[in-house]
């Protein structure tokens, strides 16, 4: 089924046409009854083939968003570990620093002399626990905060609803989800740094864009990562907007795209990573939701030993919705 | 028992917790940020138990094991991570020579108790080495003892083999 959805946009391209035209000339002429049943049937049937195709297209893109997740599950259950270990912790020694709280409030009620309740609070070393409890507060505080978000963004990231219409996103959000689900793959290879732009919202599958830009982060950083070198990188996200399009580039200082396979990246299953790291369906499914479902474009500038920028060009006006390739029409 | 733990992690608020869970026990604690800090520290304090956590910026948790072997040989070694997947438990033991691995989240009681048999361990070994350090000496006594002994009343082997002889 996957070689089927490259030639998938230009069927779908074709199929229109053919029915726009049955159309016509049925209500033209009478003798060509027969020939205008056959080109009906005809045109049935691929209509019915054509909604397969999108069926396998919207199959095949979720399920590579549905890999990607799995591959950062790993680098996910560390960020939430993190928090969750210290949190668990800390709750441990807040019982333990209330009991002891407790055990001088009761020395207080019992009315025991206070130098006695002073030797006491001094040997469970009262005057830290009281210094340390806010801080442990705090501590706990952050950490469930960054817990929430990281479950709020997967959850909102993995989000399976069929989205067939675009609605209006500000893509500025779908970056900022993007990077807190894949800061555990970048941040011991990279620094992020974000120019996000005043773009306003533009219409859009807000979800397929995240995972355009989920991609091209994940390979910006283990591009990085195969330099080698001591220090880290940089990623530059940028995003702008000029009168009819919106700009997102992704900017990495990794060691560039050779010339050679610069025109098969975009190809299904092409891959230059490891067995078992990439699937090689990232850029050509990028490919699919920017060019063949948003109707933008794709730039790319690579220089060997440099780095790599893709650009994501974004309409901000649909002119008329994308009707024939969203599947079910 | 003036035992010192090093712990490494780069998430303060995990050092945080760590050090108040541990404020009571017997064994020094120190807290560094990260590998390249930690193995300053350790150039000038040597410690019993050494706790790395794996993935951080700059230098991971293997590679800064993997140097702290040669600074501090027979501290014990352990791993505190949240990400325990194969790839990255196989490179901490293989070249962090690590004796326990501790997930994330981790069990306060469960922690001590490990960290506690990690200075035993220690302990035991350093005490196992000295020991035979001392059954080398006397040994080396007794053996030159011996052979003083031998040299004065003539070749000993031969009068016992003589007395077996008799016996027969």
């Amino acid at each position: 089924m996957p070689e089927s959805a490259a030639n998938n946009m230009a069927k779908a391209e074709q199929t229109p046409d053919n029915g726009n035209g049955a159309t016509v000339s049925a209500a033209s002429t009478e003798p060509g009854r027969e020939k205008f049943e056959a080109i009906v049937n005809e045109n049935a049937v691929l209509k019915l083939a054509l909604q397969k195709l999108n069926e396998a297209q919207e199959q095949l893109i979720k399920n590579e968003k549905m890999a990607s997740i799995g591959r950062l599950a790993a680098g996910i259950a560390h960020e939430i570990n993190n928090p969750v270990g210290y949190v668990s912790s800390n709750c441990t020694t807040l019982s333990g620093y209330v009991n002891r709280i407790m055990e001088i409030i009761k020395m207080y009620e019992a009315d025991i002399p206070k130098p006695m309740i002073e030797r006491h609070a001094k040997k469970i070393k009262f005057d830290f626990i009281v210094k340390d409890i806010d801080k442990l507060i705090m501590g706990n505080i952050e950490g469930l905060a960054r817990i929430t978000d990281i479950v709020n963004n997967l959850k909102k990231f993995a989000r399976n609803e069929q989205a067939l219409e675009f609605t209006e996103n500000n893509i500025n959000d779908g970056i900022r989800s993007v990077l807190v689900i894949a800061k555990n793959e970048i941040k011991c290879y990279a620094d992020v740094t974000t120019d996000l732009g005043d773009i306003g919202t533009i219409p859009c599958n807000i979800n397929e864009i995240e995972q355009v830009i989920l991609n091209m982060v994940i390979n910006a950083a283990q591009a990085i990562r195969e330099r080698k070198r001591e220090k880290k990188g940089t990623i530059t996200i940028t995003t702008k907007k000029e009168e009819a399009w919106v700009y997102c580039s992704i900017q990495d200082d990794g060691p560039g795209i050779p010339g050679d396979i610069r025109r098969k990246i975009f190809d299904p299953f092409f891959t230059t990573k490891e067995v078992g790291i990439g699937t090689g369906l990232g850029l050509s499914i990028s490919h699919d939701i920017i060019i063949g479902k948003h109707r933008g474009e794709i730039l790319l500038e690579s220089e060997e030993g440099k780095g790599t920028t893709f650009t994501i060009k974004l309409p901000r006006k649909q002119e008329a919705p994308a009707v024939e390739i969203v599947p079910g029409s | 028992m003036d035992a010192k733990v090093l712990f490494v992690d780069d998430e303060q608020n995990v050092l945080d917790s760590i050090n108040r869970m541990l404020y009571s026990e017997e064994y020094e604690v120190a807290l560094a940020s990260s590998g390249a800090s930690a193995l300053r520290f350790l150039a000038g304090n040597p410690v019993q138990v050494i706790v790395s956590d794996m993935r951080m910026p700059e230098m991971n948790g293997v590679e800064f094991l993997k140097q702290s072997r040669s600074l501090c040989p027979d501290a014990i070694r352990m791993v505190l991570s949240g990400q325990a997947d194969t790839g990255s438990v196989m490179d901490s033991i293989n070249y962090g020579g690590i004796w326990r691995f501790i997930a994330k989240p981790w069990n306060d009681d469960d922690m001590k108790l490990t960290i506690r048999n990690a200075v035993d361990l220690y302990e035991k070994e350093t005490q196992r080495k000295q020991l035979l350090v001392e059954l080398k000496d006397k040994t080396n006594n007794s053996r030159s003892s011996m052979s003083r002994w031998r040299k004065k009343s003539g070749n000993g082997r031969c009068s016992f083999r003589r007395k077996t002889v008799c016996w027969e």
